[in-house]
């Protein structure tokens, strides 16, 4: 070799303290409604946070979501663990509006969930792995507490609080600047557990959900989502609507490492009542 | 709010499947010599690499590796592997990556910030970001390389002793006055 790296440099001494939001941008994602890092409405399989392998990181969110007859509120907080584990905890608060009026439960009657939710990383790295078909593989769960068991239960749910278990695959495909991931949720949830858990049956559903996303720039991501949901519910109580599956169509800006604002058209179809739920979503998201 | 937009939903879906055709077709991927002309060929390399070296010296988390090495003889072999890398009439004939690297304890939090002061420069040279990420997508691999590899081959295992290596007999003089 001709010129051999000189010496001197093998003297570096890497800082020994304590470093923080290593991340590539955007690589952490941004928080579902139950407080999972991943998209708007399901998990990614990357851990969220800033941190790298050798760091912890965090994130909290708040999201907003209107329809023509409801409102949900959503916030809640993760830490992500040397990019390795991810715990999360979230609250989902439900408002019916006027509908609560119209159903007897009293205008702006709301049903609140509150999620604690692990995530596992087992395999792959979503970002690094180019040279692969390898996606990045986690296993995950939530619980949910819904604060009104008593009423979900007189609706037709068997519990007011249940545990959805899945498992997702993400991959980025950097040569193509486009994001794929799927998931899929093992639930008894109705409306996520807004509605409880259970109904016509006790069993858990196999559950499909999925996201495709384009990295426009190195700040924007525009994608979409589907999330499919099992109908138990209604098929207990035939005076409720059916339950549809969720889409919608995302942006998400992140303009430094530590900031998310996404904004999304979601589509809730029918919730309760036959009208189908058109929503606006705004999430923020704010981490190191 | 109107239902519009199972079509918009549908035709953001359309404008996704473009890339993904790509990706089943494999074009506008790995090394070609388009994309060597996109970066600027050896000039606009070599402007590249300058800058993406100001910049890393200007990063508190790289600086360090830099600061006291020989700049210009690094310079000009990333000049040569991102030519290579790139699709360009250049061969890389440097030092294995793995080698490299394999002494300076280097974590993700460094290569992370590497890629950042990278993507910087390369923001700065006006290459577009879809052209950006096709290069990265093949830089990426490095990471194992680069981060934390095992010790290379040549490397010596750390010296130790087996107790019983050497035997002391019993009735050695030890130097001081007879302990009786």
């Amino acid at each position: 070799m001709a010129a051999a790296p000189p010496a001197v440099g093998a003297t570096v001494s890497r800082p020994e303290d304590m470093t923080f939001s290593g991340k590539l941008i955007a690589t952490g994602g941004v928080t579902q409604v139950e407080g999972a890092a991943g998209g708007g409405l399901t998990p990614w399989a990357v851990i969220g946070g800033g941190e790298t392998r050798e760091e912890v990181g965090a994130t909290a969110f708040f999201t907003a979501v209107r329809t023509h007859d409801y409102g949900m509120n959503a916030y809640g907080a993760l830490i992500g663990l040397w990019d390795r584990v991810e715990l999360s905890v979230a609250q989902d608060r439900f408002d019916t509006q006027a509908i609560g009026g119209a159903l007897g439960l009293g205008d702006g009657y709301a049903f609140t969930n509150t999620i604690a939710g692990i995530k596992v990383r087992v395999a792959g790295d979503a970002v690094y792995d180019q040279d692969s078909w390898m996606p990045q593989l986690a296993l995950g769960a939530q619980y949910k507490s819904n604060n009104r068991g008593g009423l979900v239960k007189a609706l037709g749910a068997r519990s007011g609080d249940g545990v959805d278990l899945y498992a997702s695959a993400t991959k980025v495909l950097l040569a193509q600047s486009l994001l794929l991931s799927g998931t899929m949720r093992l639930t008894k949830a109705n409306q996520a557990g807004l509605l409880g858990f259970g109904g016509a049956d006790d069993d858990y559903h196999a559950e499909l959900e999925g996201s495709a996303a384009l990295l426009l720039d190195r700040t924007l991501v525009a994608g979409v989502e589907y999330r499919m949901k099992p109908n138990t519910l209604a098929r207990a109580n035939p005076a409720l609507a059916p339950e549809d599956d969720w889409y919608d169509a995302f942006v998400a800006w992140l303009p430094t490492r530590n900031l998310a604002v996404t904004l999304a058209y979601v589509n809730l179809g029918r919730v309760v009542t036959p009208t189908r739920q058109n929503a606006v979503y705004l999430s923020l998201q704010a981490g190191f | 709010m109107p239902a519009l937009p199972r079509r918009a939903v549908l035709s953001l879906a359309i404008a996704l499947a473009g890339p993904l055709a790509c990706l089943l077709t494999g074009c506008a991927t790995g090394p070609s010599p388009d994309l060597y002309q996109t970066f600027g060929g050896q000039p606009g390399l070599v402007a590249l690499v300058d800058d993406f070296m100001d910049g890393m010296l200007r990063d508190p988390d790289l600086r360090p590796y830099f600061v006291n090495a020989n700049r210009p003889h690094i310079k000009a072999e990333l000049v040569a592997q991102f030519c290579a890398t790139l699709g360009g009439p250049c061969e890389y004939k440097g030092m294995d990556m793995r080698m490299a690297h394999a002494r300076y304890g280097i974590g993700d939090h460094e290569f992370n910030a590497l890629v950042r002061d990278l993507q910087d420069a390369m923001d700065r040279h006006h290459i577009p970001y879809r052209a950006q990420n096709r290069f990265l997508a093949m830089l990426a691999p490095y990471r194992d390389d680069v981060v934390h590899p095992a010790p290379p081959p040549r490397a010596r295992p750390p010296l130790t002793i087996a107790p019983d290596a050497v035997v002391v007999p019993e009735a050695v003089p030890t130097g001081g006055p007879p302990a009786r």
